[in-house]
């Protein structure tokens, strides 16, 4: 049937099962739009405040649901304001089709209003992208874009549709579904090897990643942990995909990773890292980690085999399958000296956040109480994001929603109201910093305008508090562009967007402000002034091992 | 060890293919000495020579980011010793009529060959190992070279094997 390209795109987003996009529009996608209007019984488009919050809320839809995030900008500025969403979900390996508009292929290459070379400009951060000229290709390039995103280590991929194309007439034959590509065939002779290193091991420890969320193996993880006794640390991009609470957990690894897990990582004979990368936040010395180990490393993707750290056997393909394999040929053990001994060590040795006020520890261990275990947290970027990390009890995958990789402050709006979407009866809650909060704020509007539950947490210590920490250790306390000093009434400010607004000024109204909170139902946000002086620790400085270890400050 | 490595590339042949290989290079922080590519004997496939200084470690991490690429169908490591690697100069080279007869003379002694005559100069054209094209310049510069251009690299395999039947 004769359909326009922007039909075309309806027709394959449909197809893909996508029914919720995030978008803005502009002039190069009127015609998108016009078909999104025509569509609007079965896709639902979300019009966010700024394009940069339409990319964060196709990650976070991406992240919480496991399924692919769309976005849609128009050129120009919609489309460079896309920008970082696809870098964050580059890094973190989500998976993302972004749809832009170009000027007309006739006006391409001329500097023409609102033109920008956009495939160029996110060549490093997409997976792939494309321009699509030519309407009759446009159908079959959408469906590449969503192979490209799903399939093997997952990612975000843009494509660019000038103006003419998206109006232009074509037929159109509807196809089924894309299958992702099947996953590299796991090489048993390796697995027998794992298994034969890990039999023998009389210190074995597990250092698990965001793959095991990617690769749905929290289930394969728990049992192999169980089986063999082995005690699992996790990157912050892994977390919840091991129960936080579980005796073998140790928690979080690397930099504000807990002691116990840094320790037992260091002292591991056998380390069987699982869909991690190490990434200079948990390996910072790349040459001393794990020294005394042999170290087994299982991914998905190839290019991850010695690339930060050398180890001694990779195992390429599904970690769910992988795992399982293992699963077979190792040997139960009931008990073991070493993880008795690494137990007894403190998890929370030097985790503490000192300042004077309310406590964040308090807030989030509270925020972690009240909510059941598929309540789904989303951060910013700074310490109220490793406060999380360190503090909420993760007892499900896709229950945390942060940007790991890259790092994104601005980033939490925008995904909590995409894992909203996705999640329409999970609680979801924001918890979020005064510096990163200001960046998004706008998108309260968008929250406010969709009627959407989710709790936002702002973490107003008044200061840019993570780059401030690293000022006060590395620094001398120069404190140079940290503390703002900004008069922002955060009650005020979401009242004026039509959202209520509470306060926290003291450890005592930690448990009633949030237990109403919680019970409002609406987009509600709770402002908690805390101490300026607050630190994350444990902390390993950058390039160092466990022995560097700063535990006070 | 560092090596001169050289790394050759089966793309499909789309527009932004170069871009996506320099660009992946560059950002993985790989040098690149020299770089060649045109259309193959099937004209939906690119082959892109790449010269680059890394140890087979660093090889392999390269290759392995070049298959994520897309675009990127094949990518294998040729050396001096299994493969035939040859490149093309072009030199324009100061000779007047007094000098031109031992231009000539250096010209024949490495087989080189006139392309075209001017009233002080003249353009020679040399294929062949880049080693012997760098004899060729150094012995040309007494002459005075005016200006010059070599493609790089461009290498196959020796044998019957081709890039299509290898591995990766
Ligand atoms: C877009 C962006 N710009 C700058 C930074 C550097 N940075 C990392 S944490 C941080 C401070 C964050 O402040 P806030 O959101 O208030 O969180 P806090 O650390 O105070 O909890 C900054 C500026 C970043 N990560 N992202
Ligand atoms: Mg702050």
């Amino acid at each position: 049937m004769q359909k326009n390209g922007s039909e075309i795109i309806m027709e394959v987003l449909l197809e893909q099962g996508v029914d919720t996009v995030f978008g803005y529009p502009g002039g190069t996608v009127l015609n998108i739009y016009d078909a999104l209007y025509k569509y609007q019984d079965k896709i639902t488009h979300v019009l966010t405040s700024h394009e940069q919050g339409a990319s964060h809320a196709a990650d976070g839809y991406a992240r919480a649901s496991g399924k692919v995030g769309v976005c849609i900008a128009t050129s120009g500025p919609g489309a460079t304001n896309l920008v970082t969403g696809l870098a964050t979900a580059y890094m973190d390996s989500v998976p993302v089709v972004a749809i832009t508009g170009n000027v007309p292929t006739s006006l391409l290459g001329r500097d023409s209003f609102q033109e920008v070379d956009i495939a160029g400009v996110t060549m490093p951060i997409t997976k792939h992208n494309y321009i699509v000229k030519d309407v009759t290709k446009l159908a079959d390039t959408l469906r590449e874009a969503f192979r490209i995103a799903q399939s093997g280590r997952k990612g975000p991929v843009l494509v660019d549709v000038p103006k003419d194309v998206s109006a232009l007439m074509c037929e159109y034959e509807p196809k089924a579904k894309i299958q992702p590509d099947p996953m590299p065939k796991l090489r048993l002779d390796k697995i027998q090897t794992a298994a034969d290193y890990i039999n023998a091991a009389k210190r074995p420890m597990i250092y698990m990643g965001g793959g095991i969320i990617a690769a749905g193996a929290q289930k394969e993880i728990l049992a192999f942990a169980e089986k063999l006794q082995i005690p699992v640390a996790s990157t912050s991009m892994g977390l919840g995909g091991f129960p936080s609470d579980h005796t073998l957990f140790t928690g979080m690894i690397g930099m504000h990773g807990t002691y116990m897990s840094n320790k037992a990582v260091d002292d591991s004979d056998v380390l069987i890292v699982v869909g991690a990368r190490f990434s200079d936040r948990v390996a910072g010395n790349r040459t001393g980690f794990a020294h005394n180990s042999k170290i087994i490393h299982i991914d998905l993707d190839p290019a991850e085999l010695n690339k930060n750290v050398n180890v001694d056997l990779y195992i390429t393909g599904d970690i769910k399958e992988a795992l399982s394999a293992l699963l077979e040929l190792t040997n139960e053990v009931k008990s073991r000296p070493w993880t008795d001994e690494v137990k007894a060590y403190d998890r929370r040795k030097a985790m503490t956040t000192g300042g004077i006020g309310v406590n964040p520890q308090k807030v989030i261990e509270t925020i972690s109480k009240m909510n059941s275990n598929d309540s789904i947290m989303v951060t910013d970027v700074g310490q109220h994001q490793m406060w999380t990390a360190q503090y909420y009890n993760f007892r499900q995958p896709r229950t945390f929603i942060s940007s790991g990789g890259l790092g994104t402050m601005g980033y939490g709006m925008g995904a909590a109201i995409g894992s909203q979407f996705s999640m329409p009866d999970k609680r979801v809650v924001l918890i979020t910093g005064d510096g990163s909060f200001h960046m998004n704020l706008n998108e309260l509007a968008t929250v406010q305008s969709y009627n959407l539950p989710v709790v936002i947490v702002v973490m107003n210590n008044s200061v840019l508090g993570m780059v401030r920490q690293w000022q006060k250790i590395f620094y001398g306390n120069r404190f140079a562009a940290t503390s703002p000093g900004r008069k922002t009434d955060f009650v005020k400010l979401a009242e004026a967007f039509g959202i209520k607004g509470m306060r926290i000024s003291s450890d005592d109204e930690i448990e009633s402000v949030l237990s109403e909170a919680f019970a409002y139902g609406k987009g509600v946000l709770v402002e908690c002034v805390v101490s300026p002086d607050c630190n994350v620790l444990p902390m390993i400085p950058p390039g160092g091992s466990v022995t560097d270890t700063v535990d006070e400050m | 060890m560092e090596d001169k490595l050289i790394i050759s590339i089966l793309v499909n042949n789309c527009s932004g293919v170069l871009l996506r290989i320099a660009g992946l290079f560059s950002r993985r922080v790989f040098n690149i000495s020299s770089i060649a590519a045109s259309e193959t004997e099937d004209s939906k496939f690119t082959r892109i020579t790449i010269v680059t200084v890394a140890n087979k470690d660093e090889f392999r991490q390269i290759q392995k980011q070049l298959l994520k690429l897309e675009d990127v169908k094949k990518v294998i490591l040729l050396t001096q010793e299994n493969s035939t690697a040859i490149e093309l100069l072009l030199m324009k080279v100061n000779a007047d009529e007094s000098t031109r007869p031992s231009v000539l003379n250096t010209i024949v002694k490495y087989g080189a060959r006139v392309r075209d005559i001017g009233s002080t100069t003249m353009t020679v054209e040399l294929t062949g190992f880049p080693l012997d094209i760098d004899k060729f310049v150094a012995d040309m510069s007494v002459h005075g070279i005016a200006e010059l251009a070599r493609t790089g690299i461009t290498a196959l395999e020796r044998g019957d094997n081709t890039i299509k039947l290898s591995e990766f």
